[in-house]
């Protein structure tokens, strides 16, 4: 037990740094449970009326149901968009495989408002999604492809596919090719391999990427900010105009604390539906 | 049971030649291993017959040519060197996946698959994970998995390499035992001479891509065919020699120190410059001279007591290190550090070798 | 053998996905370069003025310096309580380790709202007002669990008996550490680093909770764009994509992008 001190030491400042931001969540569990009384004021004492008024109105329980269904559908995308590419990267050569990386890696680094921003310009009434439908002829006047849904959708998408495709590259790449050799050895067709043998293994790095993919989605502000113009808020969205504008701070607390505890519990499932299905993977 | 054929089989990869107009083959349920030190493309060449490898040339079953046929369709066994078992499967379903592939029906799978637990000492593991059972379990079931689809051919790389000394002896016989009684023709690629010898009909000792000689273990030990074979095969004592023909079946050889001896030879050496390897066992300390035997003079430099036997090394005349190996008859015979000592041969003992240098391969020292 | 056919779908569908990836930033890059005030692709004339606008407006002047600063002090503070924390789970067998290591990576569980928002609450309830100092340690607590678990992974890779040798040679323990070890796992602190610096700079819903009259890029450019309408807001995009391709193109020279890419 003598390496108790020297671990604490060590330990310490990360440990303040936690603190802090342990205490702020705690702040802010506070703040939920204070009466509001009109704009920036707040009284002292305990009640549930945020919480009511969350739950209450169906206005805001249709932020939580379209986060979670928007957030639902743009994971599957990206998980078929992602994984397609992580596993091109392990079947190409090492130059393509170089500048694959390079290029995700150009996404990864750059903020999410810069890389949403070019989804905007480029779904613009003057953008190249219009020009090119109208030049195939598809469409004669211009689409209204911002402020939608869709929209919003396609950014989300987009700006997740980088995060889907690492761990997902990286579970596939540390298969060793002698269990595919071998598969391929008793019998097995490409097909079958990939069937049998790259899909099973290949879940450890798709349950990361899924759950980093679809916390991300749910949870967005700038896409349904810039792509969706007010008409496709989320639930990030109700909660920074509660915030900032209105400054309804218990309710927004409250609507944080909901999210916060959405956010758990969707980790807890997908951690453990995905633990049940790769079983003996892992050992 | 099956035979085996290999015609001019070539491999390239980019400018370096992995297998060199390699052709071979395999008679029907014998035992041949692939020998060598590494990158002499033993591994190359059983991926080629495997199929995982591009090549040029034949490779035929039953002299029926399988170049065509993709590697899930020439039914082989193989079991890798790290076993490559499927971690996410079962032992059970690991044995019965080259089954589950072929579309065998449910009762016909499960069955074999009991044959293979049993034949393979498996029994109450079926349900366990490789990440669960021991590494000769491991290697039991990789064998199981390669031996379940009933293969024309089982192919083993290495596969005894990351067992410790005494489970590998162990496995080494029954490995041998299980092919016997199956009869399958088996290919056995090692770098381990010992372990050639003690498994293999046939030995094909290959270096640089090529087979520098095959044939069974006691051949290969006793005839080496060339500096390369000697050495690699056991331990060998090498000395330069110039040699002329004395008359059809005698050859007088002069070593530099100046000694000279008879060998008996079948007119096949021929003379000027040649090596003669003497194997430690044959070398016989402080041998009387007689007609019999022949001489070698040198002093004592070291001796160590191994147990079974007591290995000493000689320094000749001329510089030259002998290693002489006496069998421990109980006792040290005096051997005391920097005495003159004979060593005694059996001129019929003497390898002859005439080498020409093989590409990478240095100059005589 | 014909493997690569079997794959040519796959890989027709990735590079077009790739593709799709790379479209907008290309687009990006056009629309800042337009001669008019139209935010229109292909660019109708060629132009750096847009360019030279976003040195002219004070807010991007004031935010770009201001975002470096911060990114800059992040990674340092974040490096450092990061190494040794991860010196701490690493090589002392304590029970309390492996709940620290997950506990130190909660702030990514955390919605970006919700972190922002209570840094918001809990400053203000202290009679705090938003600084620079405040928005350090937001970004701290952002950037530490990548760092931690860049370094735990350097560290556990790295053959400890190498330093025991140095040790064993009489080098005291610190000094040791600091000459054997550091430059041994130099790559993952480099990581590390670029991790934070990125964690830092780009961030933008948390900040954005927390800014007052000085704001990072992230924040400005998202304010511009939703006021203005040139290609301003495109410029300084793409100045920052250009100085982010740079960086990664640089980061493959000196360490490698697997460092980077194998979380």
């Amino acid at each position: 037990m003598e390496k108790l001190g020297p671990f604490v030491r060590a330990a310490a400042p990360a440990c303040a740094v936690l603190l802090i931001f342990v205490a702020c969540l705690a702040t802010l569990a506070g703040y939920s449970f204070r009466p509001r009384l009109g704009m920036a004021q707040m009284g002292s004492g305990f009640t549930l009326e945020s919480y009511a008024a969350f739950f209450r109105d169906p206005f805001n329980l249709a932020y939580l149901w379209r986060s979670l269904w928007i957030a639902t559908y743009t994971t599957a995308v990206v998980l078929v968009l992602g994984y397609v590419v992580a596993y091109h990267m392990t079947v190409c050569g090492p130059r393509m495989r170089l500048i694959i990386t390079i290029i995700l890696l150009v996404q990864f680094f750059t903020s999410y408002v810069i890389r949403t921003y070019a989804i905007v310009l480029a779904l613009g009434r003057y953008g190249i999604v219009n020009n090119g439908l109208i030049a195939l002829g598809v469409i004669s006047v211009p689409a209204k492809l911002l402020f939608t849904e869709f929209a919003v959708a396609a950014g989300l998408v987009l700006v997740a596919v980088p995060f889907m495709v690492f761990p997902v590259y990286g579970s596939i790449a540390g298969i060793s090719p002698n269990l595919r050799a071998a598969a391929g050895s008793l019998g097995a067709t490409p097909a079958a391999v990939f069937r049998e043998i790259v899909l099973p293994l290949s879940l450890p790095g798709v349950a990361a990427g899924v759950v980093i993919v679809y916390l991300f989605n749910l949870t967005a502000f700038i896409t349904p900010s810039l792509l969706g113009g007010g008409h496709v808020d989320m639930i990030a969205n109700l909660i920074f105009d509660r915030a900032m504008n209105t400054q309804d701070y218990p309710f927004a607390s409250a609507a944080a604390m909901v999210s916060l505890l959405l956010t758990l519990i969707i980790v807890y499932l997908l951690q453990s539906g995905f633990r049940r299905t790769i079983r003996g993977a892992e050992r | 049971m099956h035979r085996i054929e290999l015609r001019d089989i070539e491999v390239r990869y980019r400018d370096v030649l992995a297998l060199d107009r390699l052709s071979l083959t395999v008679e029907p349920g014998e035992f041949l291993a692939l020998l060598g030190p590494s990158g002499c493309g033993k591994t190359t060449l059983l991926r080629v017959i495997a199929g995982f490898v591009p090549y040029r040339g034949s490779v035929l079953f039953d002299g029926r040519s399988v170049d065509d046929r993709p590697a899930h369709r020439r039914n082989i066994g193989i079991v890798f060197q790290d076993y490559a078992l499927f971690p996410h499967k079962t032992v059970r379903e690991n044995i019965g996946f080259g089954l589950k592939m072929r579309k065998t029906p449910r009762a016909a799978l499960a069955s074999r698959v009991e044959e293979m637990l049993a034949l393979l000492q498996l029994d109450g593991l079926a349900e366990r994970y490789p990440g669960q059972i021991s590494g000769g379990q491991q290697q039991r079931v990789a064998l199981a998995r390669a031996i379940a689809i009933n293969p024309s051919l089982l192919l083993l790389d290495e596969p005894l390499g990351a067992l410790d000394k005494k489970l590998r002896e162990e496995m080494q016989v029954e490995l041998r035992q299980l092919q016997r009684r199956i009869g399958i023709t088996t290919i056995f690629v090692t770098h381990d001479q010992e372990e050639a010898l003690s498994l293999a009909d046939r030995i094909a000792i290959m270096q640089h891509g090529a087979i520098r000689q095959i044939g069974a273990g006691a051949d290969l030990y006793e005839r080496p065919s060339s500096l390369f074979v000697a050495r690699f095969m056991g331990q060998s004592n090498i000395l330069a020699a110039t040699a002329e023909r004395l008359d059809a079946d005698r050859l007088h050889c002069r070593i530099p120190s100046g000694e000279t001896f008879l060998l008996p030879d079948h007119g096949k050496a021929p003379t000027g410059d040649i090596l003669l390897s003497f194997r430690p066992e044959r070398l016989r300390l402080g041998a009387e001279p007689s007609s019999e035997t022949a001489r070698l003079t040198g002093t004592i430099e070291h001796a160590a007591y191994l147990g079974g036997q007591i290995l000493v090394r000689v320094r000749l005349g001329d510089g030259t290190i002998f290693k002489v190996a006496a069998a421990n008859q109980g006792g040290m015979p005096e051997i005391a550090v920097g005495a003159p000592v004979a060593l005694g041969f059996d001129p019929a003992d003497v390898i002859v070798l005439t080498d020409e240098p093989q590409p990478g391969e240095g100059r005589l020292r | 053998m014909r493997r690569r056919d079997r794959h040519v779908a796959v890989s027709a569908a990735s590079i077009l996905i790739v593709a799709l990836l790379c479209a907008p930033l290309i687009i990006l890059f056009g629309v800042a370069l337009n001669a008019g005030a139209q935010q229109v692709f292909p660019p109708r004339g060629i132009s750096l003025r847009w360019f030279a606008n976003v040195f002219s407006r004070s807010g991007f002047l004031d935010a770009i310096p201001f975002s470096l600063e911060l990114a800059v002090l992040t990674t340092v503070v974040s490096l450092t309580i990061g190494t040794l924390a991860a010196i701490g789970i690493v090589r002392f067998r304590v029970p309390g380790r492996d709940l620290l290591l997950t506990a130190l990576m909660s702030p990514l569980i955390v919605p970006q709202v919700v972190i922002g928002l209570s840094f918001l609450v809990t400053f203000t309830a202290l009679g705090v007002h938003s600084s620079f100092a405040v928005i350090l340690i937001l970004h701290v607590t952002l950037a530490l669990p990548f760092t931690v678990r860049v370094i735990v992974s350097s560290l556990a890779r790295f053959n400890i008996s190498i330093e025991e040798a140095a040790r064993s040679l009489g080098a005291y323990p610190v000094k040791a550490f600091v000459t054997i070890t550091l430059p041994a796992i130099r790559s993952g602190m480099l990581a590390a680093s670029i991790f934070a610096f990125v964690a830092s700079f780009e961030n933008f819903t948390a900040t954005a909770f927390l800014v007052w009259n000085r704001s990072t890029l992230p924040v400005e450019i998202f304010n511009y764009i939703q006021t203005e309408n040139d290609p301003t807001g495109a410029a300084i995009s793409a100045l920052v994509v250009l100085t982010v391709a740079f960086a990664i193109t640089i980061s493959n020279r000196v360490i490698g992008l697997d460092a980077l890419s194998h979380r």
